[in-house]
C-alpha cells in the first residue's frame, strides 16, 4: 500500500482516492438509484438452488455465457415456490441489489414462475436418457470394489481440497497404501479429454485395481465436466473399478451413474478404495485367538476322553480279576466238595468193615 | 490384488475353527489342520503388510487452459 509520501510522488490527490467502502457505497447507489434495474423481469436457468433453515432462497440464474446470483426471501415467496429447483427455467421480477459484505450484486427476487425445463437441464436430460438406454448405469455391469487393492489410482487436480481429504483418510487407514496420483483439469472445457486421458493411463498401469475420481464441492456449474458424455462412456467401459466422489451428497452427475461406487465426497470415495488396515489386523488376531483356543480345547477334550478310557480299562481289569476269582472260589469249592464226598464214602466204608 | 486369496484363507481358517469346535478329527488331522490355519494366517498377515507407501505421479492437466 503507498504511503501519504508515496501518493504525493505518484501526484495523485489522496482525495481522489476512494477506499473501499466508498466505492462499494457508490456502486450500490448507481444500482438502487437506476430505474433499469429495478423491477427488472430476468429469465434464466436456476441453478446452485438451496432453501437456507431461515426459509430465503439463494439461487443463480444463468443463461450460455453468464450467471447472476439471485435471493429469494421468504417474505415474498408464495406456495408454488416448492417447485423450484435446479434446471428449471424461470422468469423473475426483481431488483439488481448490492450484497454489502461483500460488495457483490444479486437480483432480489419478489416473484418468480417456472417456464419449463432449462437449456443445460434438457441437454443433460436428453444425454442421460440416452446413456441409461444403452445400459451404461445398470446395477449388473457394475465391477465389485477390492478389499485389498495394490495400489489405487486417484484422479484430481493437484492441491486441491480433495486431494488433501484423501490423504488424510489413507493416512488414517493405510498410511503405507501405494498411490498412483494421475493430476487432472477436473472444471471446464479441457477438463473432459483430461479425465479420459488419465483414466486411460491408470487403466494401462500394472498393479491398479481401483480408481478414484474426486472433486471437491463447489457451484453446479463447476462439475459440468463430469456430465461429458465421452467421459461418461470412459467410466462405464473402465476393465477397473471406478469410485468417484464430486462434490458434496446433494451433486450428482452422469460420471456418479456410470461408476462402479458414487461416494458422496472424496473422503468418501477414500475410504471405499483404502482398506482399514488396524481393522483387518484386529479381525486376523481375533481369528488366531480363535484358532488357538479352538485347538487347545480339541486336545483338552482328548486328554479327557483318554483318562476315561484308561479308567475304564483299569475297570474291566478289575471286574475280570474278580471274575477269575469268582471262578476259582467255585471251583475251590467242588473240589472241597468232592473231598468232602470222598472223605465220607472212606468213614461209610470203614464203619461197614468194623 | 489380494482379495480372493485373503478372503479363501479366511474362509478355510473358520472351517478349521468349525472342525476342530465339533472334535471329529483324529490328533493327528487336528494337529495337521491347526498348522495349516497358522500358515493361512501367516500369508494373511503378510497380505496387509505388503504395502510399501510408493507414490507414483503422472499429469494429464490440460495444457488449452
Amino acid at each position: 500500500m503507498p504511503s501519504e509520501a508515496g501518493i504525493a510522488q505518484m501526484n495523485l490527490d489522496p482525495a481522489d482516492i476512494y477506499s473501499v467502502t466508498e466505492l462499494s457505497q457508490s456502486i450500490e447507489q448507481v444500482l438502487s438509484s437506476s430505474p433499469q434495474f429495478n423491477d427488472v423481469l430476468l429469465k434464466g436457468e436456476i441453478s446452485n438452488f438451496i432453501r437456507a433453515a431461515s426459509g430465503h432462497i439463494y439461487f443463480s440464474l444463468k443463461d450460455e455465457n453468464y450467471i447472476i446470483a439471485c435471493a429469494f426471501f421468504r417474505q415474498f415467496q408464495s406456495e408454488d415456490c416448492e417447485d423450484l429447483g435446479d434446471g428449471l427455467q424461470v422468469a423473475a421480477m426483481g431488483s439488481v441489489m448490492v450484497y454489502k459484505p461483500r460488495s457483490q450484486y444479486q437480483l432480489n427476487v419478489k416473484k418468480i414462475t417456472p417456464i419449463g425445463d432449462g437449456i443445460s437441464s434438457l441437454s443433460l436430460k436428453r444425454i442421460r436418457d440416452k446413456l441409461e438406454a444403452e445400459g451404461l448405469f445398470n446395477q449388473e455391469s457394475k465391477k465389485p470394489i477390492p478389499s485389498l487393492p495394490n495400489k489405487v489410482g486417484i484422479i484430481t487436480s493437484k492441491d486441491s481440497a480433495a486431494i488433501k481429504d484423501i490423504l488424510t483418510v489413507v493416512n488414517a487407514r493405510c498410511p503405507k497404501m501405494n498411490l498412483v496420483m494421475a493430476y487432472s483439469t477436473i472444471q471446464g472445457d479441457g477438463a473432459p479429454s483430461s479425465i479420459v486421458q488419465a483414466l486411460n493411463g491408470l487403466a494401462t498401469m500394472k498393479g491398479v485395481d481401483a480408481i478414484i475420481l474426486a472433486r471437491g464441492g463447489g457451484p453446479s456449474e463447476d462439475f459440468m465436466a463430469f456430465n461429458d458424455e465421452e467421459l461418461v462412456r470412459a467410466i462405464a467401459s473402465s476393465t477397473k473399478p471406478i469410485i468417484t466422489g464430486i462434490g458434496h451428497e446433494r451433486d450428482v452427475c452422469l460420471a456418479d451413474l456410470a461408476a462402479d461406487y458414487r461416494a458422496s465426497t472424496p473422503s468418501t470415495a477414500a475410504r471405499a478404495a483404502i482398506p482399514d488396515i488396524l481393522e483387518l489386523r484386529n479381525g486376523l488376531s481375533s481369528l488366531r485367538t480363535d484358532l488357538e483356543r479352538s485347538y487347545d480345547s480339541y486336545l483338552a477334550d482328548i486328554e479327557i476322553k483318554e483318562k476315561d478310557a484308561e479308567i475304564g480299562k483299569k475297570d474291566e481289569e478289575i471286574k475280570r480279576a474278580l471274575e477269575v476269582g469268582r471262578s476259582d472260589i467255585i471251583r475251590h469249592k467242588a473240589a472241597i466238595v468232592v473231598l468232602i464226598a470222598f472223605l465220607v464214602l472212606i468213614m461209610l466204608m470203614f464203619l461197614l468193615r468194623g | 490384488m489380494n482379495d480372493k486369496k485373503y478372503f479363501d484363507n479366511i474362509q478355510r481358517i473358520e472351517e478349521i475353527i468349525s472342525q476342530l469346535d465339533e472334535g471329529r478329527l483324529t490328533p493327528e488331522e487336528a494337529r495337521e489342520s491347526f498348522e495349516t490355519g497358522k500358515e493361512l494366517l501367516e500369508e494373511c498377515e503378510s497380505m496387509i503388510n505388503c504395502y510399501s507407501g510408493t507414490i507414483e505421479e503422472m499429469n494429464f492437466v490440460s495444457t488449452g487452459r
